[in-house]
Formats: structure tokens, C-alpha cells, sequence
């Protein structure tokens, strides 16, 4: 089964688009929801430069590559 | 009607002389007229705000507001609004940013804060548990510390708007900063928070929002990622930012420099290369809530400032304006330094521009001495200098005290003789010269708009054939009746053209979308069509439209209520009287009957009375503002 990744987290934006759209398809609300994402990015150091992480519960789906446009995320 | 989806129907409420909060229902009448964000903000600073009141005092309100598609994956809405009593001629005062969209997942479309906290406070909304937290140990503290601290103290999943030193000492251009770079800029908002004592707002939100039809919002989301995705520019404005149109610009002469008295040409991309920009200063793509472009910047500063820190800036060309193009910074390093200095105060960048080569040109005409300045001399480009003058006047020290209270209040400390080299609107500097580019709707509406310039960037910044025009208001749905009442075969009356650009970005400020051009490509139908589907209220384009004139009419009638009047709507005298070279061109002076003439136009067409600018009372009337 293909997996997502996250291949180059230097080039998250911020814009939390993954986040939205992952609790949107992935929660029983089908609400945009970050603090239900299975996909999160994390401040680094204070800064407005991010870490990313997927979660363990994230079903790969790839919705979040599909609306990622920095080019941080991978299905592969 | 009946709202399923997008907002969340909520308003909250805080009292920080009470240190009490409520939450109120959003009205149906207020989303019926006004839609949300910056239209339902001015409906109810309209309302809620005293004739008269003091924009400093608790009684006046800082009136928040998400758009009902913040919150959504829709491209580019993460738009926030702030309206209050701004402390500029205590006309409106407007701003936004894309960065306060955490309020949405907190439950709220709208938050109003009223009163004065009797000692420093830290406001922390986390959901709908309202906090008031000490913050004696982060008064005086610049906002990249007091942001640090607060992060430090609630985590940094909360999104911190605060004030520095400047808002503190209720300097007039002084600024709301979130997370570090997001600014509520101009009309003073960061006074209007430190005379609350309120020093940073913390906001954190777990909650989500719905939509009415999943199915048509999607799809209708996917058309609009579609033509965003085609956009040849769309990489340009990401790895550009605002200095997407630095080559053209400067080709047009749009730079103005030395307080008005020149223009850059191309002789600027010399000093400012923006390749340079790009491969030696910045460090990575940054965005608003929900942007797929991403034109904000995060900087490599180590070369600049302390090893290992890091600034993000939200409007590179407004960095460049400010500090290279107005006080004669030369190069991009100077004038990140200056910019630093600038958002760590708390203070707007272009206002500060602006106060700051006011006073270098006074200098240079003798109007200020040594004695003035506590013996420095003040030498255009001089980025020391310009940086310690930026926090005297957060501080109110020596020369900065003279400054800290506008542009017009310094006039009247230093004398008559100094107010022909005051260039402002409304108090506010302004950007670009209109001498040199009166047909674009931005720097025309500089003079018109309820608080002075304001970003409303749109088709004509650059020069347009009437055909050109013509396609643009056949775009956005104009009849050829009204076509033809702003183009004609050699040119447009852009009095008018104003109105209707105004109106188009006003819908995205309503909706809660980032305005900026490449979210103006997509169709006012496109807008209503995800704007019913997401909130399950059927809107047509002309639905969309009537509330941004609806907005419009209520902020003029605020300014009106306040004592504004057409004289208001005028640009400097210096714009009437000298003329400017632009290269080899030298631009005639504006003609002064012309220019009224083209503001009488502006009123027309807005349906407001064409000598006064006011609205009729049966409009107001309807909107239940009035009677």
C-alpha cells in the first residue's frame, strides 16, 4: 500500500491546508478540524518554520499531498 | 434563512473592565445584509461605537471578524478583519490579516473587545474559556519577546497577536503583530489595544466547521484550485511576494522617494535586486491560513541580525517602500534591519516610512536644526539613524515624541510652515504618487477610501487599454449601460472603475479570502457559488455585491457621523503644485478641478450625493443603521 510521507518539511508554508483537509475527510463530522488531523505541523524553535508530522492513526488516504502546494508531502 | 454551514453563528464578547466575557448569537439580519467579516464589523462598529467617543478610551471597541469560508479549505481564506475607532482623526479604522483564523476553530466568527484592564493583561481564549492572565512581567517587552514568553507560558500551539513598546505608549502608527509577522497595520490598532492594557491576545481552538453540501462545496473548491493552478503567476507570486511588479513599477515610476520630492526609475532594481532578494535573503515560502500561493517570506537574518535568529515578513515591498524607497535605504540588508526594528517596536512599516522622511526633508529645509533632533543629523540612507528614530518614536523620546502621535500632530507641534510636506490621507501616509499614475483605482482611492490608503491593488496599477477595461467590467458582471458610463473610447473614468474594484475586493474581504490578485482572478459567480454551498444560503454574484456596498455605505456613514466630509477626500497640495521626473518624463503637476472631478465620479457611481459624498438615508434606513 502506497504511504504518506513527508519528503521535504523545509517547505511547509504554515498554510495548514493538509490539516484541514485530512479531519474533513477522515472525521465522522466531516468538519475542518485541525486538532482532529492525523497530519500536523509543529512551530520549530519559535519561528514560523515548521516540522511535520503524520500521526499513527493517518490512513493514507493522500488527500493531504493532494492539496499540499510547497511540495512537503508524498504518496509513494 | 438559515445558516448550515460556515459560520459558526457565534459572536463572543469581552469586557476587560469587567473581566467578564458572554457569547452572543450572530443575527440573521447582520449575515442577511452584511454577509460576515469586515461587512457584519462595520455594521456593528456603527452601531456599538459612541458618536464621538475616544478612540483611546474604554469605550471604544477592537471588533474582529472571520468571513464564513475561514475555517474551510477554500484557497486563500484565512482573511481576518479588525474594525474600530481608529486614533487617526477617530475616523474608521480598518486592517486584516491572514492569520487570526484560529478565532473560527474557538467557535467565534466575531470577537469584540471592550473596556480597560486595570493592570497589563494577557487575554487567552482557548475555546470558549475566556482567561485574563496577568502580564505585568511582559509589559515593555518588544513582540518578538512578548510572543516567545507567551508561547513559552501556554504553548505554542496559541496563536499570540500583540503589541510592542510602541502600541504600550499609545504611539498612533502603531501595530497588532501575530505570531511575529502577521500585522494588523495602520489606523493605529496597536494604541488602541495598549489603552486597554490588553498587551497580547492568545488564541487556541480545537473546535471545526461544517459545510451545508459537501458535494457542491467540493466541487466548487475544486474549480477554484483548478484556475489558481493555472495561473502562470502563481509561482512568481509566491517566490516574489509583493515584489511580484518591482520591474514594471519602477519602469512606471510608481517608487516615489524623499517624501515626494522624486521617483525611482529602473535605477531602483540597482539598488534593490530582486534575484538578490530571492537567492541571499530568503530562507523559505511562508503563508496565511489556507493560501496555496504563499507570498509571505522567512528570512535568512543570520547574516543581519543575531546568528541563528529568524524574521518572517509579511509585505517585502512595503519593507522596501518604507526604508529604500522613502528615507533612501540603500540595499536589502539595511532595510531588513530597519523593518526589524520597526515590527519589534510594534510599528507599521509604511507610517514610519513616511513620519520618518517627513522629518528628513524638514531637515534638509531648515524647518528642523540640530537642537530639534538632539544634534543628529538626519541624512537621507542613513539606516542608523532611521532605526534609532523608529524606537525614540515607539519610546516618545527626543524627536520620536513629536512623531509618536501622527503625522498631522506633528504638524501641529512644529508649525504651519511644515504642513505642505505632510503627506498623508486621512492622516495616514500614503504609497504611491498620484502624479505619476492617477488612472490606477489604488492610488486614486488612496484619497477616497474611509481611512486613506489601503492595499486595493487590482487590474489598473499598470496601464490598460479601454479594451482592457471594458473585459474586466464585463467580468465581474457589469452591464453595458455601466460599462459605458466608465469607458470610452480613449480611456476610463476611474472615479468610477474605483467603486466597482473596491466592491470586488471588498466581497473577498467579506468572505474572509485574502485579496489579493491572484484570488481576484476567480469569478464573483465562482465566489457565490461556494459561498452557498458552504453556508446553504443560495447567493448570486449580485447578492455578493450589494453587501459590499452595503459595507461601504455604512463605513462612509461612520466617517460622516464623525464630522468627515468630501474635504476629506483630498491629496496633498504638493501633488497640485510641483511637478516630478520619472527618468527622462517630467510629469506635469495634477490638475486640482480634475482631480475633484473624478472624486464627484467616485460618489456617483457609488449612488452616494455627488458634492458630499453621503449616502442616502433610505439606504442606511434598510440596513437597520438608521431610524
Amino acid at each position: 500500500m502506497k504511504q504518506v510521507r513527508v519528503v521535504h518539511p523545509e517547505k511547509c508554508s504554515g498554510c495548514i491546508l493538509c490539516c484541514l483537509v485530512c479531519s474533513f475527510f477522515q472525521s465522522s463530522e466531516k468538519k475542518f478540524q485541525p486538532s482532529k488531523s492525523f497530519i500536523r505541523p509543529y512551530r520549530k524553535d519559535k519561528t514560523n518554520r515548521f516540522d511535520v508530522e503524520i500521526l499513527p492513526d493517518c490512513v493514507h488516504c493522500g488527500a493531504c499531498v493532494a492539496y499540499c502546494e510547497y511540495g512537503v508531502l508524498e504518496k509513494s | 434563512m438559515d445558516i448550515q454551514g460556515g459560520y459558526t453563528g457565534k459572536i463572543l464578547r469581552v469586557d476587560l473592565t469587567r473581566k467578564t466575557s458572554e457569547i452572543e448569537s450572530l443575527s440573521l439580519d447582520l449575515v442577511r445584509n452584511f454577509r460576515g467579516g469586515a461587512g457584519i464589523n462595520a455594521a456593528l462598529a456603527y452601531k456599538e461605537l459612541e458618536k464621538f467617543g475616544d478612540p483611546l478610551s474604554p469605550e471604544n471597541k477592537m471588533i474582529f471578524g472571520l468571513g464564513p469560508l475561514v475555517g474551510t479549505i477554500v484557497p486563500g481564506a484565512g482573511k481576518g478583519n479588525l474594525t474600530t475607532r481608529s486614533p487617526h482623526r477617530k475616523f474608521i479604522g480598518i486592517s486584516g490579516h491572514g492569520l487570526f483564523g484560529m478565532l473560527k476553530f474557538a467557535g467565534f466568527d466575531h470577537l469584540v473587545i471592550s473596556g480597560q484592564a486595570e493592570t497589563p493583561t494577557l487575554l487567552k481564549i482557548e475555546d470558549n474559556r475566556v482567561s485574563f492572565l496577568d502580564a505585568d512581567t511582559l509589559w515593555s517587552l518588544d513582540v518578538f519577546d512578548t510572543t516567545d514568553r507567551v508561547w513559552e507560558r501556554l504553548g505554542d500551539r496559541f496563536h499570540v497577536t500583540c503589541i510592542g513598546p510602541a502600541g504600550e505608549n499609545l504611539v498612533r502608527d502603531s501595530s497588532m503583530i501575530t505570531n511575529k509577522y502577521a500585522t494588523f497595520a495602520r489606523t493605529g490598532t496597536g494604541a488602541v489595544m495598549g489603552s486597554k492594557n490588553l498587551k497580547a491576545l492568545a488564541i487556541h481552538g480545537s473546535g471545526g466547521i461544517a459545510v451545508a453540501d459537501k458535494n457542491r462545496f467540493l466541487k466548487a473548491v475544486k474549480k477554484a484550485y483548478q484556475i489558481l493552478r493555472a495561473d502562470p503567476n502563481l509561482l512568481n507570486w509566491r517566490k516574489y511576494g509583493t515584489l511580484i511588479s518591482i520591474e514594471i513599477f519602477s519602469q512606471l515610476g510608481l517608487y516615489a522617494s524623499k517624501n515626494y520630492q522624486s521617483a525611482f526609475h529602473e535605477d531602483l532594481l540597482d539598488r534593490f535586486p530582486v534575484d538578490e532578494f530571492v537567492d541571499t535573503l530568503k530562507k523559505a515560502d511562508l503563508a496565511c491560513q489556507a493560501c496555496p500561493v504563499g507570498c509571505k517570506h522567512h528570512l535568512n537574518f543570520d547574516s543581519i541580525g543575531e546568528p541563528g535568529s529568524g524574521l518572517a515578513v509579511s509585505c517585502m515591498n512595503s519593507v522596501m517602500q518604507a526604508f529604500g524607497n522613502f528615507c533612501l535605504v540603500n540595499g536589502w540588508k539595511e532595510a531588513v534591519r530597519c523593518a526589524e526594528t520597526a515590527a519589534r517596536m510594534g510599528l507599521d512599516f509604511v507610517s514610519v516610512g513616511s513620519l520618518i522622511s517627513f522629518v528628513f526633508e524638514l531637515y534638509d529645509r531648515g524647518l528642523l536644526k540640530d537642537k530639534d533632533t538632539g544634534g543628529q543629523p538626519l541624512r537621507w540612507g542613513d539606516g542608523k539613524v532611521i532605526r534609532d528614530l523608529t524606537r525614540k518614536i515607539a519610546l516618545r523620546e527626543g524627536l520620536g515624541e513629536v512623531l509618536a502621535d501622527g503625522i498631522e500632530h506633528a504638524v501641529k507641534t512644529l508649525g504651519p510652515e511644515t504642513a505642505p510636506y505632510a503627506m498623508h490621507s486621512k492622516g495616514l501616509g500614503i504609497l504611491y504618487d498620484p502624479r505619476v499614475r492617477l488612472e490606477s483605482t489604488e492610488i486614486f482611492s488612496q484619497f477616497t477610501n474611509v481611512r486613506g490608503y489601503v492595499s486595493n491593488v487590482s487590474i489598473s496599477m499598470v496601464e490598460r487599454t479601454p479594451d482592457q477595461i471594458r473585459r474586466y467590467c464585463s467580468r465581474i458582471g457589469l452591464s453595458p449601460d455601466a460599462i459605458d458610463r466608465i469607458v470610452s473610447s480613449d480611456g476610463y473614468n476611474v472615479g468610477k472603475l474605483n467603486k466597482w474594484t473596491e466592491d470586488v475586493t471588498s466581497v473577498l474581504e467579506i468572505l474572509g479570502i485574502c485579496m489579493f490578485p491572484p484570488y481576484q482572478r476567480l469569478s464573483l459567480d465562482l465566489w457565490a457559488e461556494i459561498y452557498s454551498a458552504a453556508t446553504g444560503i443560495e447567493t448570486s454574484r449580485k447578492d455578493l455585491i450589494a453587501a459590499a456596498e452595503n459595507m461601504w455605505n455604512v463605513r462612509r456613514a461612520y466617517n460622516l457621523r464623525e464630522g468627515a466630509s468630501h474635504l476629506d477626500d483630498i491629496c496633498p497640495e504638493r501633488f497640485f503644485k510641483e511637478p516630478i521626473s520619472v527618468g527622462s518624463r517630467r510629469l506635469e503637476p495634477l490638475d486640482k478641478s480634475r482631480f475633484l472631478e473624478l472624486v464627484r465620479s467616485y460618489y456617483e457611481e457609488r449612488g452616494w450625493d455627488p458634492e458630499t459624498g453621503k449616502p442616502p438615508f433610505e439606504k442606511l434606513v434598510g440596513l437597520g443603521i438608521l431610524g
